[in-house]
Parts: C-alpha cells; structure tokens; sequence
C-alpha cells in the first residue's frame, strides 16, 4: 500500500506533495499560533549567524571528506597512474574552503604545515585576463620537485606527518570567470598537476561550476571523478545546530516536535541552507507580563519563503551566480554584457527580493531561495548542478 | 416517376425531418464548438507562456489535437442530426461531396486534408521555427484551413496546409526548445586560424544563453577574398535566437580586437556575401 502511495504521490510530483502535506501539518508543529510569537531580534539573529557560521561543519561531511582523501592518498601512493588529484564537490551556498581546512586539519591530522595553500578561495582578481597568471605565480612558490625519482618519496602525509605533499584548491570557482578566455587558468592548472606528480591535489569546486567547467575545459577528464558531499538528513542536522553556544536552552523545549528531516529535505541535504531555513523560524515566545529575563525562543516550520516571478534575464543572471558561487557586480556585468542597464537594475530587484544577498561587494543567492530557483533553472532547460 | 417525386424520395431517404428543435440545437452545438475552439487556442498559449520552458511545446502541440477533437465531435453530432446514415446513404453523400468539392472547393478541401496529413506528419507543430518559402518565424497557429507563423518582424503570416505538398519545409526544432545558430564571421586570409577558432569556440562557451549539453562546432570555408569561419551553436530556447547571435557577436568582437584579427579587405563594389546555406535569416 505504502509503495502504491509512493508512486502515486511520486506520480504527482514530490515537491506538490510535500509542500500540500506541510501546509497541513505547520498549524500543527510548534503549537503555537502566530499571535503568541514574534520575531528574533536583530542582535539575536546576528548573534546566532555568527555563532552557526563558526561551528565546525557536520561530522557526516568531514568524515566524507577525510575518508576521500585518505582513500585517494592511498591509490596515488600505490597507483601512481592513477591520478595525482582529487576533487569535492559542494552545494554553491557550502563555505567548501573551511569545511575542507576543518575537514583535514581537525580530523584527517594534517597539520596546516603539512597543506599547501597556493591560492586563497578569494582570489579571483579584477580583471579575470590575468588570473593565469596569478595561478602560475602561486605555482611558483611550491616547494621544489625532489630530485631522482619522483615516485619514490609518497610515504608523507597525514598519519606520518612529515615531508608535506599536499596542496589545496580550496575553490575551483574562484578561478575562472565565465567570459572569453575566463578558464584558461583552469588549463594552467591541469598541466601544473602533470608537471608535479610528486604532490597530490585536493580540489574544492562547486557543482554547478563543476558542471560548467566540465562542458568547457573536460574537467572531469583532466582532475579525475570527483566526490561529493552527502545529503545530510534530519540526524545529522539536528546535533550539529542544537550544538550552538548561544543558543537558549528554552529552544531545546520543542525540538522533538520539530521535523528536522523536513528541514533536511527542504535544504536538499545541505547544511548552510538547513540552518538559514532554521534560523529563519525561530520565533521569541510572548512572555506573559514580561516575566522572564531569557527569551524563550521557540522553532517553527520548517519553511521555504515563495519565490517570486522571476522574467527570463532574472534566471541568466541567477544561473550566472550559481555557478560561479560567489561573484561582484563587475565580474557578473561582464559574464552577461550590459550594454542598457538591465543586469544592474535586475540585481537590485533581486536583492531588494532577498532572493540575492551581498556580503560586501560579493553577490550570491539566498539559502533560502536556493531549492526553488534551482528548480525553475532546471524546469526553464538550463545546464544546472551536476549530481 | 416523375422526377420531382424522385428527388423528393431521395431528400426523405437521405436527410431527417428538419425541425426547429434540430435547427437549435446545431445552432448550438456550432456556438459551443467555435466558443470551444477560441478557448483551446486562447488557454493553450496563455498556459504555455505561464509553465516552465520545458513543458511549453509540449502544451503548444496539444492545441491541433485538441482542435481536432472538437471538430469531429462536432460534426459528428450535426450528420447523426440531419442525416440518415445508412451504408447506401453514406455511398451517396460521398459522392455528392467528392463531386462538390472538386469543382468549388477544391483548394480548401486540399489544405484541410493537407492539415489533417501534417498531424500525423509532424513537419511541423506549433511551436516550432519553420521556413516556407520566404517566410520564416515562429508557428503560432494551427487551424483548420492554416497554420500562422509570427515572423522576427512582428507580422502574422498566415500559410495554408496545401503549401506542403509543393513546398519545402524547413524546421529547426522540430519540437525541441533548442535549435542551431549558425553565424558567420570574415578574416584576411593572413590570421592566425587556431586563435579566431578558439575565441569563436570561448564566445560560444561562454554566453549565457548557450544550451551547454549541445555542441559548439566552429567551420572554415576559403574564398577568393578571405576565410569565413561558421560557429554552429544551440541557445537554450530558440526564442533567443537573435539575442543570441548579437550576444555571439558582440563577445567575439571584443576578443578579435584584443587580439588584432584583421577583416577582409574587400575592393570597392565588391557585392554583398552571402553565407553557404543561402537563406540567412537575418532577424
């Protein structure tokens, strides 16, 4: 019986049915009605994003993480041939850089001495003309190749912790710009892992990059298969954000009741966009006659905010920040060509939607937008995430 | 027998008793198969503009089938109305038709069947970019007696289905969202071939509305007065197809006087050139 309401449900379209069987449930899940919850006050908020952005990523991706890169530190050292790089990929909206430099500092037991960081996950210049030769001047500054045999010096690394070989991409997207020879540092790449066998690569990309980068320049080919994170689901969630510091212990009061695998199906898996969506129910209860010092914060949802009409330059210009997971307004002008204004009066609009947020002059889509626009570029025939 | 009696005994055998009742109720059933006929096309269109690209031909190409269905059934409703349809009186009244229509009706009758043909055809369906003749565009409408193409200059051109047993068809998507530009690009013989070949290839790669899955193929022709390169490339909906091929231009442009590529220098009085396929459509 569960199996033919499966397929049928399945048949009507899984997101139709979800979002039907949420609204139904949602009156039903804090227990609270509007009227007796108001919103998180700015400090607050802040001080929880703060606290949420610093947290060590959830155990299920490092340990991914370090399991892939011991498994392919052990092929390279036995199958040379084999390849000398190994690629992970994230959701755009992931933080890769440090959950790559947790990942493999806190729980491989690399030592950072051991890992080379030639390039910074923030380095994508100006004018993108000039990023090749910016990777070849990071390349230069690699420790020298060991004279002799090259193959006969892999026995470094994380358990032996001496002679450091290995160097971190830590984001493969801030590498290239999507315009006319916007990836040739890409190439540079690829021939600086021919030309240095004796180190091995850990390569940190987005996926929808990924997937571009691929089409473009055969990434897959050149840097091998590449990993990807897992779908986190509702058990790995709800350890890692109820293991906030500041958060009041009155929250811990209804997270039984809170459905953290909807949580989890909602952000695909994918924590960043869990904790925003999380973070984003968070209600202060009323206290009655202003009783109590702690707000008592209770968690509502979880929900998605609706998506607005987007018309069809909205969806070039979110797919152009996708893939390159975080870009400036220069760099997204010359993606698209602007030659009347559009693309900057549409990302206003976008971000005035907060279906775009800005840190600085650094534009990317809201986590709380993320599922449905990837699915309308999707549904609108657009080159989307890889798997 | 006299023959006015013969007629009448024909008129008896063939058709029913014409009663007011009858007459209203076809009235009626015309009415609500015109009424019909605006909705589908009206809800159609409207539907296909407000769904995802991807379901939008799917939802356009429904619109002559559905057409198809109303004008049977109607018919259908209005011969068991009036008519006796009996096997001799079936023999009868084709014969009468066919008669009929080869002298009088003749080219309408030859589009309706032609339109019928192309249903289960498919040169084209609504939806797709199609050149007839001199006229190339969008195809908007399917009816009875026609299909409407809306052309790249914003007019309506109507065509009738009987075109297709003389014309040639050209079709671009043939039911797909995507569909190959081809543009053209001219070079003095002396430039670096591999650097105008790869920037085309970059050009391609990197506008945003490249259908990535597809491929990007670029191709060389020599002549007299220089070397023309073709970069064949797919949008994501060939509805940007002029867009499109500006957005291929404008990007290349910048990259060949970055790199100083030089353009032919053709004498003066040189005539215009035209592309290999011989039907440019030029927006």
């Amino acid at each position: 019986m569960k199996a033919i309401i499966g397929s049928v449900t399945a048949g009507l379209g899984g997101s139709w049915w979800r979002s039907l069987r949420r609204w139904l449930q949602s009156s039903q899940k804090s227990g609270f009605s509007d009227g007796e919850l108001s919103d998180l006050p700015a400090p607050l908020r802040n001080r929880l994003q703060q606290d949420i952005e610093s947290l060590l990523a959830p155990e299920a991706s490092r340990t991914t993480i370090c399991t892939a890169v011991q498994e392919g530190l052990k092929r390279w050292r036995q199958q040379p041939q084999a390849g000398n790089a190994l690629v992970i990929l994230a959701n755009p909206l992931e933080p890769l850089d440090h959950l790559l430099s947790d990942a493999l500092s806190a729980d491989a037991g690399f030592r950072a001495s051991d890992l080379i960081t030639p390039l910074a996950a923030d380095q994508r210049r100006d004018d993108p003309l000039t990023m090749p030769e910016l990777v070849r001047e990071a390349f230069r500054a690699l420790p020298a190749m060991p004279s002799g045999d090259n193959n006969s010096d892999k026995d470094g690394g994380a358990e032996g912790g001496e002679q450091a070989r290995l160097v971190l991409i830590p984001a493969l997207d801030m590498l290239f710009l999507r315009c006319i020879g916007g990836w040739e540092s890409i190439e540079v790449l690829r021939s600086e892992l021919v030309q240095r066998p004796d180190l091995f690569w850990v390569i940190g990309c987005n996926r929808w990059a990924w997937s571009f980068l691929d089409a473009v320049a055969q990434a897959e080919a050149c840097f091998g298969a590449p990993v990807s994170l897992p779908r986190l689901g509702g058990d790995d969630l709800k350890p890692w954000l109820l293991s906030l510091e500041s958060l009041p212990p009155a929250v811990e009061a209804n997270t039984d009741s809170f459905d953290w695998q909807e949580l989890a199906d909602l952000a695909k898996g994918v924590s960043t966009i869990a904790a925003r969506i999380w973070l984003d129910g968070l209600r202060v209860e009323e206290q009655p006659n202003g009783a109590g010092d702690e707000p008592r914060l209770i968690a509502t949802g979880p929900a998605l905010r609706s998506l607005p009409s987007l018309v069809g330059i909205d969806r070039y210009l979110l797919h152009a920040v996708l893939i390159h997971g975080r870009i400036s307004r220069r760099h997204l002008i010359r993606c698209l060509g602007d030659a009347d204004g559009r693309v900057e009066a549409r990302t206003q609009w976008l971000l005035r939607q907060g279906i775009l947020e800005t840190r600085g002059d650094i534009l990317m889509v809201s986590p709380l937008h993320y599922g449905q626009i990837a699915s309308d570029l999707a549904n609108n025939n657009f080159f989307v995430e890889s798997a | 027998m006299p023959i006015a009696q013969l007629n009448s005994s024909v008129f008896t055998d063939l058709f029913t008793d014409l009663t007011l009742a009858k007459l209203l109720r076809a009235a009626i059933a015309i009415g609500i198969a015109y009424g019909g006929m605006w909705l589908v096309e009206v809800s159609t269109t409207w539907a296909s503009e407000k769904v995802a690209r991807r379901f939008r031909m799917l939802i356009k190409q429904s619109l002559p089938l559905w057409k198809a269905i109303i004008l049977i059934t109607t018919i259908s409703y209005l011969l068991q109305q009036f008519l006796k349809l009996s096997q001799t009186n079936l023999l009868a009244i084709t014969g009468t038709i066919a008669i009929a229509l080869a002298f009088a009706l003749k080219d309408y009758v030859s589009s309706i069947i032609a339109g019928i043909v192309a249903l289960f055809e498919a040169p084209y369906r609504v939806g797709d970019r199609i050149q007839i003749g001199d006229h190339y565009g969008e195809m908007v409408g399917y009816g009875l007696r026609a299909i409407q193409l809306h052309t790249p200059d914003d007019n309506i051109v109507t065509i009738p289905h009987n075109k297709t047993w003389t014309e040639a068809i050209a079709n671009a998507n043939t039911g797909a969202l995507e569909a190959q530009v081809a543009t053209d690009f001219y070079f003095d013989h002396q430039i670096e071939s591999d650097i105008v070949i790869t920037i085309l290839r970059q050009a391609a790669y990197s506008s945003p509305y490249t259908q990535l899955r597809l491929p990007v193929t670029v191709i060389m022709r020599e002549y007299p007065w220089g070397t023309q390169f073709k970069l064949r490339c797919y949008p994501l909906d060939i509805r940007d197809e002029f867009t499109y091929r500006t957005d291929l231009i404008r990007r290349s442009k910048q990259a060949f006087r970055r790199h100083g590529l030089a353009y032919p220098n053709l004498p003066a009085g040189w005539p215009g050139i035209r592309g290999e396929s011989g039907s440019e459509r030029d927006g």
